[in-house]
């Protein structure tokens, strides 16, 4: 009789314990972002705080296609490591081979940002890790059901949800968090750049000049990408046209002097960012600087720091190069091979 | 009990075990979300949460769900015994309103100069409040004008012991407050937006801090060409030319006036008056120019007028 009420005892066990496993009651062990001086308190939100476990979790998410209607689409199927998460091609697959409209940004120093996407539409990395879900030419859901329902049932995620979040319940809220803790935990301050900054190297006298022309207004391009994250999360018209296609900025606050805005994105790993501008027009550095170099084309919204309109830097070929080599100083080869942000799934 | 006095002391452990590992999963602690000390592990919420806010059920941000006050309550300007100074920015050429926009070049300055006027952003420090009683406050805070944002063009200042009967600041910091990553979180962007450029010893007119002004438009030049004008006025060189308000009292019946609510106006064109600041010799960009930044500061005194709302 023992033998029989201690095995029926034991069978209870196991099998509450499929519910309470130690691992899913542990505390998530938190993580404290490390960066410079000349970087912001990054944005943590009280209500979800960044995690081993919730890192962990938003990792498998961002590789994983599950989160497409059809389990062939990744966040990271369009913001790829090796392109500081950003894409090589002009425009972006979705599922179905829908093709985006904008160039892929990059996700870099996210935490220190306030506004993301190229018009700034999303004001949170949890919002913003929400629109891609449902957008028809990215991963084309139509409900959250059907993609928690893909997660309750797959094989891991109940166990990652559970270590992250400290219960199995999957819902949206889980998702976005997770994906957002991940993305803040992409922080890129190693470059050659931080490196002379913190007087570890020395600069070339190639870079040196290159970094002149940049950081004053004989190449003015530390207004819209201030020294420290790169970017001065504000929305420019750089004169990339006399005429708009796309509206940027203005599609989200209507005011007519937002029209043909975008955000300045960060040049921080902009060597591996190619190609450029919101619609990936340029495919190489060298395009992006004569562009600058020939100044732009006016247009009522056109910004002032653009100041060489109709004028140009009249920059010469070695400026030129040398302005070249100092971005290419911004480059974070650490970031790019980064172990921490790589597909789990390999 | 059965099994106990059966003696199957194995039966006991696998229960005290189960009872154990049950327990391990209730975890106790603050399941509020908003406060300090949340765990988001938490199952069951132990009274700990530390809330931070404000207590005062008079207030008008009072939180009831705050434990701990952090001196963030505000009190309505209307309640008699606190007092507040609501300031409103407003730009002029002259007498004119600014219609802001790169190619509305219809304002004209000493020069004879064309020009238009796209954004303004500048920044008042060391702001000293006086009150009726003679008495004064300094305040912590600057302040941040963007009008590109428009939230930034009325500022309120809560709980003052009296009436204001006056304010004086420092247009832009002085040196001693303009310091490299000093304000790195600021509101309203301000860090990114304001930044002066540290180049490392590479360039001595760039050794960081912030702008105190980027007014921004075109003008046209002795050509008839439309150009655009960058006036950014800072630490060029390392140098201050922050400039000092005189104190504004409060214009009343009477020796002195009070108010709780003022516009202070910057008249654009006043910039370039005396000495004389034309577009065509200083150009687009001025910020490594000390000839132009001297200009400017010389120009300040008269820039700003104060009115009673």
């Amino acid at each position: 009789m023992d033998r029989y009420l201690s095995v029926i005892i034991i069978i209870i066990f196991f099998h509450s314990c499929d519910k309470y496993e130690p691992d899913c009651c542990g505390t998530p062990k938190p993580i404290n972002l490390s960066y410079p001086t000349s970087f912001p308190t990054p944005y943590n939100p009280l209500d979800n705080p960044i995690t081993e476990e919730g890192v962990n979790l938003g990792r498998h998410l961002f590789y994983d296609p599950i989160l497409s209607s059809d389990n062939t689409i990744s966040c990271a199927s369009c913001h790829k490591q090796e392109y500081a998460f950003g894409d090589n091609t002009q425009y972006s697959f979705g599922v179905n081979q829908s093709i985006g409209d904008r160039n892929a940004p990059t996700i870099i120093n996210a935490a220190f940002q306030s506004h993301f996407d190229w018009d700034g539409k999303n004001i949170s990395l949890e919002d913003q890790a929400q629109r891609p879900i449902f957008n028809d030419i990215e991963l084309h859901n139509n409900n959250w059901s059907e993609v928690i329902h893909r997660l309750q049932v797959s094989s891991i995620y109940p166990d990652l949800f559970c270590e992250a979040f400290g219960d199995e319940l999957i819902d949206s809220i889980k998702v976005l968090n997770a994906i957002a803790q991940f993305e803040r935990t992409l922080v890129s301050v190693d470059s050659k750049f931080d490196q002379w900054l913190r007087g570890e190297v020395a600069f070339t006298e190639s870079e040196i000049d290159g970094f002149n022309i940049y950081s004053t207004e004989r190449g003015d391009c530390f207004h819209c990408h201030p020294i420290g994250l790169f970017t001065d999360n504000s929305f420019h018209n750089n004169g990339l046209d006399a005429e708009f296609i796309d509206l940027g900025r203005y599609n989200v606050t209507s005011n007519p002097l937002d029209q043909g805005a975008f955000k300045s994105p960060t040049l921080r790993n902009i060597e591996y960012s190619a190609p450029y501008m919101h619609d990936g027009r340029f495919g190489t550095l060298d395009e992006v600087i004569d562009f600058y170099n020939f100044g732009g084309y006016d247009s009522p919204t056109v910004d002032p720091l653009m100041k060489y309109i109709g004028v140009g830097l009249l920059l010469t070929s070695q400026e030129k190069m040398n302005l070249k080599a100092f971005l290419l100083t911004l480059s974070d080869e650490s970031f790019i091979n980064n172990e921490n942000f790589t597909n789990p799934f390999n | 009990m059965i099994f106990i006095r059966k003696n199957n002391f194995f039966v006991f452990l696998v229960c005290v075990f189960s009872l154990s590992v049950f327990k391990s999963c209730t975890e106790s602690g603050c399941t509020d979300s908003t406060a300090e000390n949340y765990n988001s592990n938490a199952t069951e919420d132990d009274g700990s949460c530390i809330v931070l806010g404000c207590t005062d059920s008079s207030a008008s941000n009072y939180n009831p769900n705050a434990t701990d006050d952090n001196d963030s309550c505000i009190y309505s300007c209307l309640e008699p015994e606190y007092h507040c100074l609501e300031i409103n920015f407003n730009h002029f050429v002259d007498n004119q309103e600014i219609i802001y926009g790169n190619n509305n070049i219809f304002y004209e300055n000493n020069a004879g100069n064309n020009y238009s006027v796209r954004r303004i952003l500048y920044v008042l420090s060391d702001i000293m409040l006086f009150f009726e009683d003679g008495t004064n406050l300094l305040l912590d805070e600057f302040m941040f004008i963007n009008t590109d944002d428009p939230q930034t063009l009325t500022q309120t200042i809560y709980n003052l012991p009296a009436l204001c009967a006056g304010i004086s600041f420092t247009f832009g910091f002085s040196s001693e407050n303009n310091n490299d990553n000093q304000y790195i979180d600021a509101e309203n962007n301000f860090h990114s937006l304001m930044l002066w450029p540290n180049t490392n010893g590479v360039n001595p007119a760039f050794q960081g801090g912030y702008h105190y002004m980027k007014l921004e438009g075109k003008y046209i030049d002795l050509d008839g060409n439309q150009n655009f004008y960058n006036n950014h006025t800072g630490p060029t060189n390392g140098s201050d030319f922050s400039f000092y308000q005189f104190i504004f009292d409060f214009p009343g019946e009477g020796f002195m006036g009070t108010a709780n609510s003022i516009f202070i106006n910057m008249n654009i064109n006043n910039w370039y008056n005396d000495p004389i600041y034309d577009f065509n010799i200083f150009g687009s960009g001025i910020m490594d120019n000390m000839e132009a930044q001297w200009n400017l500061y010389q120009n300040a005194g008269d820039i700003f007028s104060v009115q009673i709302n």
